[in-house]
C-alpha cells in the first residue's frame, strides 16, 4: 500500500516537472511559433539566478519565485528585441540564431561560474510513508506546476488581455487591423514564456542542481512535449506532459532510468506517427 | 573563354580538390594532416545533410544517427573480423537500411517539417541513451565491448582489402578520405544533373505540383534519404577508423546541431557550401580550443548570432552574389 | 454496348468538419467532351476538382475514370493514369527554370531526346521560348498562367482540368486561351472552371452549374444562361443563407 502511494507520487512528480519544463516553450513555440533552441539555457539561467541570489543571502522564496523569473524575463526581452524580432519568422535563421544563443549562454556561464555543479538543498525535509520516505519539496513542485498552468489557463480564457492574446495568435493581421499592437504583444508573450522558463529552472534546481550544460537535458523533452501537444498549446502541452511523464517514470520503475528516457522518446515518435498534428490537432480542438 | 566562365565553379572545385589530395600530404606535418583528415571526414557528413536537407527538402535533425551507426557498426565488425573490407560495407549498408525503415515510417504519412525534425532528433537521442547505458561486460557483441559512455577504444584502422597488415593510416587515410569526399561531391553533382536529380529538386520546390505531374513524392524522398544515410554511414566509418574510437557522443544533441550549423554556415542549397562551412567551423573550434583565449562555446555562439543577423544566406551563396555584383560593377564601369 | 463515360462521379461528397463542400454530386463527362463548370464563389468547384485529382480524399461516393474506380487513390497514381490539373493559383517549381519546369512534365514523351523535343515544342506553343532560362518564380502572373498550362499540356493527359485559366488575363489573352482550349479539346477531354461568360460562349461548351455543393443545371451554354434559377443564383435572389 505504501509502495503504491510512493510510486503514484513519483509518477505525479514526473508529470509535473515535465509540464514545468515545457510550459515556457508552450508559450514561445506553441503560441508564437518561435523555435527557441536556447530554451534549455533559459532554464539554466533561471537555475543560476536562484542559486546565486539565494547563496548571497536573499530569502529562498524571493530568489526562486521572483528573482529567477524576473532575470530570465529580462533576458527574454533582450533576446526578442535584439535577435528574434529581426529574423521576421524565418525558421532556419531562428534555429541557427537561437542555437548560437544557446552556445553563447553555456559559454558565458562556464566562463563566469565554471563547469561544475552548484545547488541548494531542497527545503522542507522529508515525510515517511511506512518504510518509504519522500521529499516534501516534491509536493511543492506539483503545486507550482498546477498553479502555473491553471492561472495561465484562467488568464487566457477569462481575461480581456487573454482574449486579446488569443485573437492575435489566431490571426495577427486581423488583430492588428482591429487596433492591437501585435508587435508589443509578441514581445510581452516572449517575456512571459521566458519568465516561466526561469521559474521552472529555479523550481527544479534544488532537485537537479545547476551546471552550464544542464539545458541539453531539458530542451529536447520540452520540444517533444509541446509538439506532441499540437495546435492548442496549453492544453496540449499539459496532456502530453502527463502522458510522457507517466510513461517515462513508469518505465523507469519497471526497469531503470535510461529505459524511461527511451520510452518517452518512443511513445512520442509513435504518437506523432498516429496523430501527425499532435494530441490537440485531433481532439480537444476547442480548448486553449 | 566562355566555356571556362560557365564552368568556373567546377574548375575551381577540381583545382582545389587536386591540390588538397596531391600537394597537402607532401607538405603538411603529421599532426596537421591528422587534423585535416578529420575535417574532411566530417565534410562528408556535412555533404550528406546538404543533400538530404538542401536538395531533398527533408529537415533531418538526426543525420548523426547514420553517422554514429556507421561508426559503431564498423567498430564492432572490424574488432570481430580483423579485415576491414566487410565492416566498411556494413558501415554503409546498415545506416542505409535504417534510413530506409525510418524513411518509410516518415514519408508514407504526411508529416510536417517540424515533426520530422523532432522525430529524427528523438531517434538520435534514443541511440545516445542506449549506447550510453551499455557499460559493463554483459554488453558485448562478439569480441567488442560496447563500453557505455566510454565508448569502444582500439578500433583497428582500415586496411587494403584482403591484406590486414597493410593499414591505411596517416597520409594514406588522408588521401583515401579526400578521394572519397571528391567522389561523393562529384557523384551528387552528377546525380543532380540527371532527370532524377531534377525530380528531387522539384519535390523540394513544390511537392503537390510534383505529385500532380505523376511523380511519387514518397519514393523520391525515400531514395534521397537512403542515399544520405549511406553517405553519413561512410563518414562514420572513416571517423571510427581515424580516431580508432567511437563513443555515444556521436549521437549527442550537440553533435547533431553542429552538422546543421555546418550546412547553414556554408549556405543551404549548395554542396560546396557544406564542405566549406564544415571545415571553417571545425577549424575555428579547434583553434579556439587550443588558443584558450576564451570559451569556445562563447565565441562560437556569438559568431552564429551575428552571422544570422548580418549574413543570413550563408557563406557560399553570399560570396557568389557578392562576386556577381562586383563583376557587374566592373563591366558597367566605363 | 456503349463505352463507359471517361469520368463519372457517383454521389461524391466532401465535408470539412460541419461544412459540406460537395453534396452527393453525380457527374459524367464523355471522352472528347469540352465542359465548363460555373457557379458562384464557394459553390464547391475547386473542391470538386481536388477530389478528382486525389488531392482531397472524398468523404463518401466514388470517382471512376476510364471505367475504373480511382476513389482515394494517390495523387501521383491518378496523374499517371492521365488526369492533369491547372490550379486556380499557378503551382510551379519556383526555384527551377522555365525550361526545367516543362521538362519535368514531359516524362511520358520517352527518352532524353524525345523529352527535349517535347519541351521545346511546349515552350513554343506557350510563347515562353525566350524566357526558357528564367526562374519560374520570377515570372509575372500572366506568364505563370501560361507556364502552368504548358506543364499540363506536356503530359498529354486524357483529361485536363483547368481551374480559372483566364483569371487576370486581358481580353485578347482570354481570346487566345479560348482558342488554345478549343484546340486542346480536339484530342482529349477538358473540364474548365470559368467565370468569364465571354470565354464560355467562345468555347461553346456544355455548361454545368454548381450551387452550394450540388449540380443546379446542366445543358448547352445559351439555355443555361437563360435559366431562371441560374440568374437567381448569380444575382443572389433570393439571398442564400450562410453566404458571406
Amino acid at each position: 500500500m505504501d509502495h503504491a502511494l510512493v510510486v503514484g507520487l513519483h509518477l505525479l512528480h514526473a508529470m509535473a516537472s515535465l509540464a514545468l519544463v515545457s510550459v515556457g516553450l508552450a508559450v514561445i513555440f506553441g503560441m508564437l511559433r518561435v523555435i527557441n533552441f536556447a530554451h534549455g539555457e533559459f532554464l539554466m539561467v533561471g537555475g543560476y539566478a536562484f542559486v546565486l541570489s539565494a547563496g548571497a543571502g536573499l530569502n529562498l522564496w524571493v530568489a526562486m519565485l521572483v528573482v529567477a523569473p524576473a532575470a530570465v524575463g529580462a533576458l527574454g526581452f533582450l533576446v526578442e528585441r535584439f535577435v528574434i524580432r529581426h529574423l521576421h519568422g524565418d525558421i532556419i535563421a531562428t534555429i541557427l540564431a537561437t542555437w548560437g544563443l544557446s552556445l553563447f549562454l553555456i559559454g558565458l556561464a562556464a566562463t563566469v561560474l565554471g563547469y561544475h555543479q552548484q545547488g541548494v538543498a531542497p527545503p522542507f525535509g522529508t515525510v515517511q510513508f511506512g518504510s518509504y520516505s519522500i521529499g516534501i519539496y516534491t509536493f511543492f513542485v506539483m503545486i507550482v506546476a498546477i498553479v502555473t498552468i491553471v492561472s495561465l489557463f484562467v488568464w487566457l480564457r477569462w481575461s480581456r488581455s487573454g482574449l486579446l492574446v488569443r485573437g492575435a495568435m489566431q490571426d495577427p493581421e486581423l488583430a492588428a487591423a482591429l487596433g492591437a499592437d501585435t508587435r508589443r504583444l509578441r514581445t510581452a508573450m516572449f517575456v512571459l514564456g521566458s519568465a516561466l522558463s526561469g521559474l521552472a529552472g529555479a523550481v527544479l534546481a534544488p532537485l537537479a542542481g545547476v551546471l552550464p550544460e544542464i539545458g541539453a537535458t531539458y530542451v529536447v523533452k520540452a520540444f517533444i512535449t509541446v509538439i506532441s501537444g499540437g495546435a492548442t498549446a496549453l492544453t496540449g502541452t499539459t496532456l502530453a506532459a502527463a502522458l510522457f511523464g507517466f510513461t517515462s517514470q513508469a518505465a523507469a520503475f519497471l526497469s531503470r532510468p535510461v529505459v524511461g528516457e527511451v520510452a518517452l522518446l518512443i511513445v512520442a515518435i509513435v504518437l506523432l506517427r498516429l496523430l501527425p498534428t499532435g494530441i490537440t490537432g485531433r481532439y480537444f480542438r476547442k480548448a486553449l | 573563354m566562355n566555356w571556362v566562365r560557365e564552368r568556373a565553379g567546377l574548375l575551381a572545385a577540381v583545382a582545389v580538390g587536386g591540390t588538397l589530395i596531391v600537394v597537402v600530404p607532401v607538405v603538411a606535418e603529421i599532426f596537421a594532416l591528422f587534423e585535416l583528415t578529420l575535417f574532411l571526414v566530417l565534410a562528408i557528413l556535412a555533404l550528406s545533410l546538404a543533400w538530404v536537407w538542401g536538395f531533398g527538402g527533408i529537415l533531418c535533425f538526426g543525420q548523426s544517427v547514420f553517422f554514429g551507426l556507421g561508426g559503431y557498426t564498423y567498430a564492432i565488425a572490424v574488432i570481430n573480423m580483423g579485415d576491414s573490407t566487410v565492416p566498411l560495407m556494413l558501415g554503409i549498408l546498415l545506416p542505409a537500411l535504417l534510413a530506409g525503415i525510418l524513411g518509410y515510417f516518415l514519408f508514407w504519412q504526411r508529416i510536417s517539417d517540424v515533426y520530422l525534425a523532432v522525430i529524427t532528433l528523438a531517434v538520435s537521442l534514443i541511440f545516445y541513451y542506449l549506447t550510453g547505458a551499455s557499460a559493463g561486460s554483459e554488453y558485448r557483441i562478439g569480441n567488442a565491448l560496447l563500453g557505455g559512455y566510454n565508448g569502444i577504444p582500439s578500433v583497428p584502422p582500415i586496411n587494403v582489402p584482403g591484406l590486414p597488415e597493410h593499414q591505411v593510416v596517416y597520409g594514406d587515410l588522408y588521401v583515401l578520405t579526400a578521394v572519397m569526399l571528391a567522389v561523393i561531391y562529384g557523384g551528387l553533382r552528377g546525380l543532380l544533373a540527371t532527370d532524377f536529380g531534377r525530380v528531387v529538386v522539384a519535390v523540394r520546390e513544390n511537392e503537390e505540383r510534383a505529385q500532380l505531374l505523376g511523380y511519387d513524392v514518397r519514393t523520391t524522398k525515400l531514395t534521397v534519404f537512403v542515399i544520405g544515410g549511406a553517405i553519413a554511414g561512410l563518414s562514420g566509418v572513416l571517423f571510427a577508423a581515424w580516431g580508432s574510437y567511437v563513443s555515444p557522443n556521436v549521437f549527442s544533441m550537440t553533435f547533431t546541431a553542429q552538422i546543421i550549423v555546418w550546412v547553414l554556415v556554408g549556405g543551404l542549397g549548395t554542396l560546396s557550401g557544406a564542405v566549406v562551412g564544415c571545415v571553417l567551423v571545425q577549424a575555428a573550434m579547434t583553434w579556439l580550443g587550443e588558443a584558450k583565449l576564451a570559451d569556445t562555446n562563447l565565441v562560437l555562439g556569438a559568431a552564429f548570432v551575428v552571422l544570422v543577423l548580418f549574413a543570413r544566406r550563408g557563406l557560399v551563396p553570399g560570396t557568389r552574389s557578392l562576386l556577381a555584383d562586383l563583376r557587374g560593377r566592373v563591366r558597367s564601369a566605363p | 454496348m456503349t463505352n463507359p463515360p471517361l469520368l463519372e462521379t457517383i454521389a461524391l461528397t466532401k465535408r470539412f468538419g460541419g461544412v459540406t463542400a460537395i453534396d452527393r454530386v453525380d457527374f459524367r463527362v464523355e471522352a472528347g467532351e469540352l465542359r465548363c463548370l460555373i457557379g458562384p464563389n464557394g459553390a464547391g468547384k475547386s473542391t470538386f476538382f481536388r477530389c478528382l485529382t486525389g488531392q482531397l480524399r472524398p468523404t463518401a461516393g466514388r470517382v471512376r475514370f476510364g471505367g475504373e474506380d480511382i476513389t482515394g487513390a494517390a495523387t501521383h497514381a491518378i496523374a499517371r493514369r492521365g488526369v492533369a490539373i491547372k490550379a486556380q493559383i499557378p503551382a510551379l517549381f519556383n526555384g527551377l527554370s522555365v525550361a526545367e519546369n516543362v521538362r519535368l512534365a514531359t516524362w511520358k514523351a520517352g527518352g532524353r531526346a524525345a523529352r527535349t523535343r517535347k519541351t521545346d515544342e511546349i515552350l513554343a506553343v506557350t510563347g515562353l521560348s525566350p524566357l526558357a532560362a528564367r526562374l519560374a518564380g520570377s515570372l509575372p502572373h500572366g506568364q505563370r498562367q501560361w507556364l502552368e498550362l504548358g506543364l499540363v499540356m506536356a503530359g498529354n493527359p486524357a483529361l485536363m482540368l483547368l481551374d480559372e485559366p483566364t483569371a487576370g488575363m486581358t481580353r485578347q489573352e482570354v481570346a487566345q486561351t479560348a482558342e488554345l482550349v478549343r484546340s486542346l479539346a480536339k484530342e482529349r477531354t477538358v473540364i474548365v472552371v470559368e467565370h468569364d461568360l465571354q470565354f464560355i460562349r467562345m468555347v461553346a461548351a456544355t455548361v454545368t452549374v454548381f450551387h452550394q455543393g450540388q449540380i443546379l443545371v446542366e445543358g448547352p451554354a445559351d439555355a443555361v444562361m437563360a435559366d431562371q434559377r441560374v440568374k437567381e443564383v448569380y444575382l443572389g435572389q433570393p439571398p442564400t443563407p450562410g453566404a458571406c
